[in-house]
């Protein structure tokens, strides 16, 4: 069954088309959720939560039959995970916490080579280690293209602490790249 | 730096195969938490409409408490002819009796007996004369004339006021002209000759006992008669009310029905009108699209729009009315009209938000404190008020509130009807 049989499935309800999205879309969901997230179950449990928020949702979620489907839906879906990311966040009282992430939560991936992995895998370690304000911030702004007025009106902050809580997380780990400077020119080349 | 972070965030090599699909289904099958108020406006709603029942209890038990309040003293005439008889008393005393009962008696009467006065049996009546005239002293009608059935006649010297009260006498009751020279024909009306000689002397005690005692009868019915007259009732009173309210905003449909209640004081400057005012705890439930929710606080960015809105709110609102009552006595209908100005406590909303690349989003938040609007609304509203004790009533009004600005975070224009069920209570005079 091709995507948009899924969705029409699951606006009627259908529970096994409920699973079978969730189980489609479940890794690309997690992986934008523990940019968010600290913690790798509790990142689960976001991701848990956000999938039934689409589900219950899904009656808001419109496309055009003529543009690509998936890619429309993945971006709805990346930003109704962000938004739960968030919301438990803000539960948490943007607390940090402390503690390092289980290594086993990371695999080998064959598709791209060791170094580049490890790169990759240290700089979201970087990101996870920055204070949950500026690691949201940068999050948001970096990497899912938000703009400082949409991160503003999400946060409940101002634009000004928003910018400038982007500059503080770039300065962060700006320090971490400078210190580990050869190995990032050997993966961006 | 920034497309190596991007590069990183879709490349990490991160464990994406603990997919648990019993996890969801288990979530989705519970109920939503993420709206605590859903459960909680009902609560509020059952322990208020188990309150007020007890206060309703309250006030009448406050109520019932109260010393019952004589109307009038009544003043029971018993004729014991036939115990006297038995007992061979004539005593001016059992000729009235009176008592300050409740009970409904056969006859109430505030004679002048002020100058009451042996008594001379006629066939089955008894007849109160004034002692001078049976001694001779002069000419005088009769004062007061108690007949079989029970009633008492009381006489003056004239002759128009004993021919008034004649059609009360029953037919075995005699008037007489007692003046010395008719002593003889009171004795031909078969009198107890006995009678009369015990009350050619009579005991002036005895008489100026009952005398007193019907001076004090008289003056407690006049001062009551003074107090509880049709008083025009001024005062303060309180009172509670709930009820169901449907908001909307511009004739939008309407999502679910939320809850309003409160005390309410009033002052009943007279029978017609009263001014009012209080604090009632609203629960407003609404719906409204994009265009009239106003984002400038919210979401100042231009490029972002709200689709949609659904709100529950939770605020306290404070009434200031004036109530016109229409004709009636124990039940009547009033109007009222005033405003309303609404504090904000908690504003909760799902948004459905359109960003840059035109897609709709859900999105919720949710505000604590957010506003005070004053003088939010025109309040009207019809009641029926119906009293169910002295100084209780209980009404039913249904009301329509008018927007005459808007409210909360998102300046909305919310209208509100409903049905407001209460019971108010004088308490003060």
């Amino acid at each position: 069954m091709g995507l948009h049989g899924i969705i029409e499935g699951c606006m009627q309800n259908n529970h096994r088309a409920y699973k079978q999205l969730y189980e489609q879309f479940y890794g690309y969901s997690l992986k934008v959720v523990f940019r968010y997230i600290y913690r790798y179950d509790k990142a689960v449990d976001v991701v848990n939560d956000g999938f039934v928020k689409v589900f219950t949702k899904l009656d808001k979620f419109h496309y055009d039959p003529s543009q690509n489907l998936e890619m429309i839906f993945m971006g709805w879906l990346k930003t109704v995970m962000i938004n739960t990311a968030i919301d438990r966040l803000r539960k948490d009282n943007f607390l940090p916490e402390i503690g390092m992430t289980n290594e086993e939560v990371w695999i080998q991936d064959r598709l791209q080579s060791a170094d580049q992995a490890l790169l990759y895998k240290e700089l979201i370690k970087e990101i996870k280690k920055l204070p949950p304000g500026y690691r949201v911030v940068f999050n948001m702004y970096v990497i899912d293209g938000f703009t400082h007025q949409e991160i503003a009106n999400q946060l409940k902050i101002s634009v000004g602490t928003s910018k400038s809580n982007l500059s503080k997380a770039k300065a962060l780990l700006r320090n971490y790249i400078k210190t580990n400077e050869s190995q990032v020119q050997a993966c961006n080349t | 730096m920034d497309d190596l972070f991007k590069r990183a965030a879709e490349n990490y090599p991160l464990k994406t195969d603990g997919a648990d699909w019993n996890a969801v289904a288990k979530k989705l099958a519970e109920p939503e938490e993420d709206k605590p108020a859903a459960s909680g406006r009902y609560k509020h709603l059952f322990w208020l409409l188990l309150l007020l029942p007890l206060g309703g209890i309250y006030f009448y038990m406050s109520g019932k408490n109260e010393k019952p309040v004589n109307t009038a003293n009544e003043i029971i005439v018993k004729q014991n002819n036939k115990d006297a008889n038995a007992q061979g008393n004539n005593s001016p005393e059992n000729i009235v009796e009176e008592t300050s009962q409740q009970a409904p008696v056969s006859k109430k009467i505030t004679p002048d007996v002020s100058n009451v006065k042996p008594a001379i049996r006629l066939n089955n009546s008894l007849v109160l004369v004034k002692p001078n005239r049976l001694q001779g002293q002069g000419r005088g009608r009769l004062n007061a004339i108690i007949t079989s059935a029970g009633n008492i006649t009381v006489s003056s010297d004239k002759q128009s006021e004993v021919t008034d009260q004649k059609t009360e006498l029953a037919t075995n009751t005699i008037t007489a002209d007692i003046a010395g020279t008719n002593k003889k024909d009171i004795a031909n009306n078969n009198t107890d000759e006995n009678t009369i000689n015990n009350l050619s002397d009579p005991k002036r005690d005895d008489i100026k006992q009952d005398s007193d005692n019907k001076n004090t009868v008289e003056k407690k019915t006049t001062s009551l008669q003074k107090k509880n007259p049709k008083q025009k009732e001024r005062g303060l009173y309180a009172g509670i009310v709930v009820g169901p309210d449907i908001s909307t905003v511009k004739f939008q449909p309407v999502k679910n029905i939320g809850v309003s209640m409160g005390v309410l004081v009033g002052y009943q400057i007279n029978t017609k009108i009263s001014v009012e005012s209080g604090i009632s705890w609203d629960i407003k439930n609404y719906y409204s699209k994009g265009e009239y929710f106003n984002k400038s606080i919210v979401y100042p960015n231009p490029n972002t729009k709200i689709k949609s809105v659904e709100g529950v709110c939770n605020m306290i609102e404070v009434p200031v009315m004036v109530r016109y009552n229409l004709a009636g006595d124990k039940s009547n209908v009033s109007i009222s009209g005033g405003v309303s100005s609404y504090i904000m406590k908690k504003e909760d909303y799902d948004y459905v938000i359109i960003y840059n690349n035109g897609q709709p989003y859900p999105h919720s938040s949710s505000y604590k404190n957010s506003s005070t609007d004053l003088l939010a609304v025109a309040n009207f509203s019809v009641g029926y008020n119906r009293q169910v004790k002295k100084g209780v009533a209980l009404r039913i009004e249904p009301y329509i509130k008018i927007p005459v600005k808007g409210v909360g975070m998102g300046s909305l224009p919310i209208m509100s009807t409903g049905l407001h069920a209460g019971i108010t209570k004088k308490i003060l005079r």
